[in-house]
């Protein structure tokens, strides 16, 4: 056999090796699983961090601000202040991720309470809770429970008396139910591109 | 606007260097422009931006066009202005580099897509290379201020002033972060004009190209404000000229070849080294050559002042500012401290933590299952083990001819560049692609017709691998692009830089710019704020007395530290005075206080 084709031989068997090794195989999958939750992920709005995931909608139902208060370990979190600092018209959604109770604040509470909440979070430490409110109502959506809570709530649904702008389907997973928060409007990560082109345009 | 016009007149004084250095193949003459356009941007930067308010983008694009028209009388009055034409056998490589780019166009569009839509997230942009700059674009003045960050305060910033030029002239990073991308197409153009050089056939020039930019670590950093890529397009061009001088013996290609070592010693501090490894051209050169074009004090003075010049700044500033032009690196010789400084230098360090050639083997063979830019391993993608090196044994075995030439003055320097430069992270030397791919395209070129076609049919497999392991940018989960179009700034919360969550929530909460005091800090970029408002502070712990007093004279809002800040002179006096340090947050990863200067203070 000419010196060519034992290069090219030698060459087919070594990638054959290189690809059959599982480091590559390994290093192949998780890109095809980034690849495809890219393409089927609904959009999470919220941070999920540890604590009070908090996302901020507006009258439309296009999300206003996404942030998370670590009400597990702090009792100063930020998170009343930021609740009393945010104008009557907005949407406001509450999602607890692994545990929200061991700092929880008189402060939170009433935080909580000024959306339509309850104090119902005081004490369940590491359970799932969510709620579903707007500044100065009187009773918002809440649900709480020790293992995982998912709503999923049409457009339209009145809370005290105000039409819910868009769908939102949430999950709370609270510690023992495994710590997460998830929020969706419906939107997938691979929908219209407007939203992108806008976000583009803004920062270049 | 002001970004597009300095942008084409650099380019444009670039294309009239390289046609006033007489430089004849359209390759050299790319080559050549955009090294001269670089180089331009870090002088002009130095030339007005060190004035107050110079670092402005009228200022600093009048002195783009000021240089553009002299270079344009100069071109005319010499009679250079005219383009040479074309060889023959341009024609096709440009064809190739052309054929390149559209089959790898999605991927540079899925790069730029990300560049516009998420901000900053990799470690060593957070942590330094966009620090400066932000604050220059903010102030309008190349200066040096008080830091706690060893690297803002001391690594030269030649790279860095590219993407400072992008900040000043757009008031956004986000050109910044894409700064990877235009080194793609250096790195691609260097492989081809080597390949040109070999005399190697366009067609097969076209895989060498196409394999190169679908390195994955070449992919990975196109999106990233880091310089490794960069580093390793420039260190490929200036080789290039200099094996150019090698078989040559021309000044034309000398100059552009230390214009672009000027570059990297300002760049990086393994940029001497590089220069250390270029100088075996020109001394093969000076040693071989039969009649000399060029005296020993020519080549000296060509190869060093351009050098000096471009690269020098950074060392004597640190010199002038720290007592150590390497700050904050030690230097030592034979176990004797010539600079004492924080951090041993990476180059040298044959042994720790282990031999550098044993971490490259590992990086060869190995790949991380989560490849992320700062993996220890991967990186090069298998054409590198399994097609260039193999390829380049048998060039130097097969090629009587020409095989020294090669070896002292191309793959030596390589050799040097990689001793010197540890594989800790594949990033360092990811130029190892970029020399050795040329002979992958001998290789193939020099077989019969059907090894050859199942050799570019594996290469398609090796491109395809490359394309799908390091198109994802793993730093960012898929559900976070939506939180990052919704809310641009969280998008830092999916990267190292989950702070920047919270100096929004201090900013919105205050209402305007802050002044934070930082002591140690590692991710500083983000607590300047999405629009680079707000202040760092560095108070230096002298005594205790001393610094409480200028703390308190600081008028700083908050005091922010990182995870591992016990360790530091201060932590003991921030404990010793709740009445001034009232801690407000942490999240095992920072520490921050709320600042009560009191009567005494601000």
């Amino acid at each position: 056999m000419s010196r060519d084709r034992w290069v090219a031989l030698l060459l087919c068997l070594a990638a054959l090796a290189f690809f059959a090794a599982p480091p590559r195989r390994n290093a192949v999958t998780t890109a095809l699983t980034w690849w495809r939750d890219f393409g089927r992920t609904p959009s999470n709005l919220l941070p999920m961090q540890r604590g009070l995931n908090v996302a901020v909608l507006d009258a439309d139902g296009r999300l206003h601000k996404a942030q998370a208060f670590d009400t597990y370990w702090q009792a100063d979190s930020g998170f009343a202040e930021f609740i009393s600092a945010l104008p009557s018209d907005v949407w406001v959604v509450v999602v607890v991720q692994d545990d929200a109770a061991t700092s929880l604040s008189a402060a939170d509470l009433e935080g909580l309470q000024r959306l339509g909440g309850t104090t119902a979070l005081s004490g369940r430490i590491g359970w799932s809770y969510i709620l579903v409110g707007r500044p100065g109502i009187e009773a918002g959506l809440e649900w709480i429970s020790q293992k995982a809570v998912e709503a999923d709530q049409p457009a339209g649904t009145l809370v005290s008396g105000h039409p819910l702008p868009v769908r939102l389907r949430i999950r709370s997973a609270g510690y023992s139910a495994g710590a997460s928060a998830w929020l969706s409007t419906g939107a997938t990560a691979g929908g219209s591109l407007l939203p992108w082109v806008r976000v583009a345009l803004r920062r270049s | 606007m002001y970004l597009g016009l300095s942008l084409a007149l650099l380019w444009g004084s670039g294309v009239l260097g390289a046609r006033l250095l007489q430089l004849r193949s359209i390759w050299d003459r790319m080559l050549a422009a955009a090294a001269l356009s670089l180089a331009e941007v870090v002088l002009l930067s130095l030339a007005i931006g060190l004035w107050s308010g110079g670092y402005r983008p009228l200022p600093l694009t009048v002195g783009t066009a000021a240089v553009f028209v002299v270079l344009l009388a100069a071109s005319i009055r010499t009679g250079r202005i005219v383009t040479p034409p074309l060889e023959p056998e341009d024609r096709p490589y440009l064809k190739a580099m052309l054929l390149v780019i559209l089959l790898t166009l999605p991927i540079w569009l899925w790069i730029l897509f990300n560049g516009l839509v998420l901000p900053p997230v990799y470690w060593d942009e957070l942590y330094y290379h966009l620090v400066a700059p932000a604050i220059w674009a903010r102030e309008g003045q190349v200066h040096f201020f008080a830091t706690s960050n060893p690297f803002v305060a001391g690594y030269p910033a030649n790279l860095d002033m590219l993407w400072g030029w992008t900040m000043v002239m757009t008031g956004t990073d986000v050109w910044a972060d894409l700064g990877g991308l235009p080194f793609v197409f250096m790195g691609l153009v260097a492989v081809l004009a080597f390949c040109r050089r070999l005399g190697l056939q366009a067609r097969y020039a076209f895989w060498g190209g196409l394999l190169f930019v679908t390195t994955p670590v070449v992919i990975w950093h196109a999106k990233a404000s880091y310089i490794d890529l960069p580093m390793a397009a420039l260190f490929g061009v200036a080789a290039y000229f200099l094996y150019s001088f090698a078989t040559e013996g021309s000044r034309r290609s000398l100059l552009p070849g230390a214009v672009t070592m000027g570059l990297m010693v300002g760049a990086k501090y393994s940029g001497p080294y590089l220069v250390v490894a270029g100088l075996l051209p020109i001394l093969y050169y000076m040693w071989t050559a039969l009649i000399r074009r060029v005296s020993w004090v020519q080549a000296a003075l060509w190869y060093g002042l351009p050098i000096l010049l471009i690269g020098g700044f950074w060392y004597g500033k640190n010199l002038l500012q720290f007592g150590n032009p390497l700050h904050p690196m030690r230097l030592s010789v034979a176990g004797v401290t010539i600079f004492d400084g924080r951090y041993a230098p990476d180059a040298f360090t044959f042994t720790k933590p282990e031999n550098s050639w044993v971490t490259l083997g590992k990086a060869l063979l190995d790949t991380d299952p989560y490849p992320l830019m700062d993996s220890f391993y991967s990186g090069f993608g298998p054409q590198l083990l399994l097609l260039a090196i193999p390829a380049t044994v048998l060039f130097l075995m097969k090629e009587k001819r020409r095989r020294w030439v090669i070896a002292i003055a191309w793959l030596l320097p390589l050799f040097l560049s990689v001793a010197v430069l540890p594989a800790r992270y594949p990033r360092y030397v990811v130029h190892l692609n970029l020399f050795l791919l040329p002979f992958a395209v001998w290789l193939m070129e020099d077989m019969a017709k059907w090894p050859r076609r199942i050799v570019q049919v594996i290469c398609i497999s090796f491109v395809g691998y490359c394309v799908v392991i390091a198109s994802p940018i793993y730093s960012v989960k898929p559900n976070a692009y939506p939180v990052s179009v919704n809310t641009i700034w969280a998008a830092h919360r999916v990267g190292p830089g989950s702070q920047a969550a919270k100096i929004q929530q201090l900013n919105d909460e205050a209402g305007r710019p802050l002044r934070l005091i930082t002591g140690s800090l590692r991710l500083t970029y983000p607590l300047l704020g999405e629009r680079w408002q707000n202040d760092l502070l560095y108070v230096e712990p002298t005594d205790e007395e001393t610094w409480l007093a200028n703390v308190k004279r600081s008028g700083a809002d908050y005091a922010w530290y990182e995870a591992g800040w016990d360790v530091l002179v201060e932590a003991p006096w921030v404990k010793r005075h709740p009445e001034v340090f009232e801690p407000v947050f942490t999240d095992g990863t920072i520490q921050i206080y709320r600042i009560h200067a009191g009567e005494g203070g601000s």
